[in-house]
């Protein structure tokens, strides 16, 4: 039902913007006189405030209704049953709405029918109110822009003004989600805190973390938290990931923008951005069941033992998943350099190489510094890879030949793991916290980087 | 100051399927200032480009025929374009300075060429190149400026100082004052006139009347033929073809 007026609004409001767009037609040629705004303005005028105020109507009356509902219910229930607590009220209250409904309830008694038959007369007023009164705010609405329609109705500019709300609207609803979810962040956070009595130090550069082991709920062993083996790990595997992926990247768009034909250009771009299209579980398991054998095997044939589950396989598998979007930046960038740049090089009698190495590369420096950045950030928030290729035991080493692990990792393990999510979060939390802290940072110090190169340059 | 100094001959250009330069033979002398003119499309600028073998970058482009400087085909295998074009220097339509410094700009060709064994030879360089390029006393008390920080004439008289500074023995000019004011473009012609003394000087214009005021030689070209080449003023004053005349005196272009 609710669903059906759901969609009966928008279908009620393309029927007003035709009748509207007709008045105003029939209006202006009645009268022979020129409407102030077009007539599908005023169509849109009363689609717009058709959309608001039925969708509105419905959006209010579904909400409150259902509170009022539950809450009238759930005094009953609890008048019926005084001793027991709010979790036996809102079994009773379900085991009703089940019956109401005709579904299985986990119980059938005298209240629960009472209460089901209650529910089924409220809901159904609910449900006939709600249509009542959508359909009637939609017909009124219409009815009275109807009404409004005149030679001089500046339609035109009351609907632009409503879309440019309704744009500002979702504007806000972005920036919103953003500041919910930061400070959702730093709420956990500081609970965490709390829990480990604010000895960040410890946190901060301890060396040992395995934050859910003999600890009760909501508690926390400040020396069992520190995340130094955590991101010891993400640097390394960040670090191998760049050192596979700067060069190829770089290189590959060197060659493609200065060098390949056409011919090659048309078919190597498009094959390298199918890497970017990999989802990155495939990449993971092909550092698992490919790469790491592979190289634990070479290790074996040099002498060298290398654990088949290492943040070598790891970051080079990560590197290479970051390779399209270095080249394919840079080779924009690149791209970019205006021709006569080269020209004027080359026609100094410089060599191509000594043309791109001098003018091609230090013009696009900028962008090629924040192709690196975002490399760099997609591989400190890279989790599926490192959680298949790298470990999950955070093992403080600095030989990336061995197992370790990465924040993101543990994050998952955290979520996952069959810890109960309350005392789980709190770690979990935090984590994310700090990582992103730390891309921001980056993330700053990138543009930082990138403002002061185009200052010296343009 | 009749020496050839760059001889052309039956030189043919294509882009693609496109004739763009046809059959054109001409001997250009050296310490002369000589000017392409033509309507737009005609060829001059490609046929300028072919002097530094700067159409080379362009794929699809073809030349054909011999184009001998001092003697030698610089189309010839053996010639390499980069060593060419440090013989051959050139100026283009929009000025082009390096997003470096002034002082980098003009010492990019020779660091390249490896023309100084020193610092101070090269500021040696440097301020000479500046100077004959005319904006040393605008540039000095400021080097470490960046190029492209300069106005428009300042940018285009630095990448003439560019190019002088590598010591070419032929200067190409694409329409180098195309996108100056008058008072910039008196600045470079006065200093094209300069440069006479110790170049060939090939410059490509739209202007008739830059072309008289500073050329002792006219090549016209129409629809990739060269149709005439002679003394500027008997160019402009008692032109042999009717093209000419009728170009000259603004009946087609």
């Amino acid at each position: 039902m609710i669903f059906a007026l759901f969609v009966f609004v928008p279908v009620a409001a393309i029927v007003a913007f035709y009748v509207s767009q007709q008045h105003a037609n029939a209006l202006s040629s009645a009268t022979g006189q020129r409407l102030h705004s077009r007539p599908q303005h005023h169509g849109m005028h009363s689609m717009l405030w058709v959309m608001l105020a039925g969708w509105g109507v419905l959006l209010v009356l579904t909400v409150l209704g259902e509170t009022l509902i539950h809450r009238t219910l759930i005094g009953r229930v609890s008048d019926a049953l005084p001793d027991d607590g709010p979790l036996q009220w809102n079994l009773v209250l379900s085991d009703a709405r089940s019956i109401a409904q005709g579904t299985v309830a986990s119980s059938t008694d005298m209240l629960r029918e009472q209460i089901a038959s209650s529910f089924s007369w409220m809901n159904a007023t609910r449900l006939w109110g709600t249509a009542l009164a959508t359909i009637g705010a939609v017909a009124a609405v219409a009815w009275w822009t109807y009404q409004q329609i005149t030679i001089e109705l500046r339609a035109r500019i009351y609907a632009e003004n409503m879309i440019r709300r309704g744009l500002a609207v979702m504007a806000t609803v972005a920036v919103l989600t953003t500041i919910g979810i930061v400070l959702s962040l730093i709420f956990e956070t500081v609970r965490f805190f709390d829990a480990i009595d604010w000895q960040l130090h410890k946190f901060l550069f301890g060396t040992t973390w395995s934050p859910l082991s003999g600890v009760f709920e909501g508690e926390m062993d400040a020396d069992k938290v520190g995340i130094v083996p955590l991101f010891a790990g993400t640097l390394m595997i960040t670090l191998i990931a760049m050192l596979v992926a700067v060069p190829i990247g770089l290189f590959a768009a060197i060659y493609l923008s200065d060098f390949a034909n056409q011919r090659v250009r048309a078919v190597v771009k498009p094959v390298m951005e199918l890497l970017a299209g990999i989802p990155t579980v495939v990449y993971g398991f092909f550092a698992v069941i490919t790469v790491a054998p592979l190289l634990r095997d070479a290790g074996k044939a040099i002498g060298v033992p290398i654990a088949s589950e290492s943040a070598l396989a790891a970051g080079m598998v990560m590197g290479i998943m970051i390779i399209p979007f270095i080249s394919s930046l840079s080779d924009d960038v690149i791209n970019s350099v205006p021709q006569s740049l080269r020209d004027g090089s080359l026609s100094l009698g410089a060599t191509k190489a000594e043309t791109i190495r001098q003018v091609v590369l230090p013009a696009a420096l900028p962008g090629i510094v924040s192709a690196i950045v975002l490399g760099v950030s997609k591989a400190i928030g890279e989790t599926m890879i490192v959680v298949m290729a790298a470990g999950q035991g955070p093992n403080l080493t600095g030989n990336p030949l061995e197992a370790m692990t990465t924040v993101t990792v543990q994050i998952v393990a955290l979520i996952t793991g069959d810890i109960e999510a309350k005392t789980a979060a709190g770690p979990a939390f935090t984590l994310g916290f700090t990582l992103f802290v730390m891309t921001l940072l980056m993330n700053m110090l990138a543009q930082r980087l990138v403002a002061r190169f185009r200052e010296a340059y343009d | 100051m009749t020496d050839v100094k760059i001889k052309a001959k039956d030189v043919q250009v294509y882009y693609g399927d496109n004739h763009a330069i046809k059959d054109v033979s001409v001997e250009i002398e050296n310490n002369t200032v000589t000017a392409f003119i033509g309507p737009s499309g005609c060829g001059k600028s490609t046929f300028l480009r072919c002097i530094n073998r700067m159409n080379d970058t362009i794929d699809v482009c073809r030349v054909e025929g011999d184009i001998l400087i001092d003697g030698e085909d610089i189309y010839d295998k053996r010639i390499d374009p980069v060593q060419l074009r440090a013989k051959v220097g050139m100026v283009f339509q929009k000025p082009n300075p390096f997003p470096k410094s002034i002082y980098d700009n003009v010492a990019y060709g020779p660091k390249i060429h490896g023309m100084s064994r020193n610092k101070a030879e090269l500021d040696d360089i440097v301020e000479r190149a500046l100077r004959r390029g005319a904006i040393w006393d605008e540039v000095k008390d400021r080097l470490d400026a960046p190029g492209t920080g300069l106005s428009g004439g300042q940018q285009q008289r630095l990448c003439i100082a560019r190019a002088i500074a590598t010591e070419p023995e032929v200067l190409l000019m694409d329409e180098p004052c195309s996108a100056l004011d008058p008072i910039a473009t008196a600045q470079v012609e006065e200093l094209i006139d300069e440069l006479r003394q110790n170049y060939a000087v090939v410059i490509v214009t739209h202007s008739m009347q830059q072309a008289a005021r500073v050329s002792q030689k006219t090549a016209f070209f129409h629809l990739g033929n060269l149709v005439e080449y002679g003394d500027t003023p008997k160019i402009f004053t008692n032109p042999e073809d009717s093209r000419t005349e009728s170009y000259i005196t603004g009946r087609i272009g």
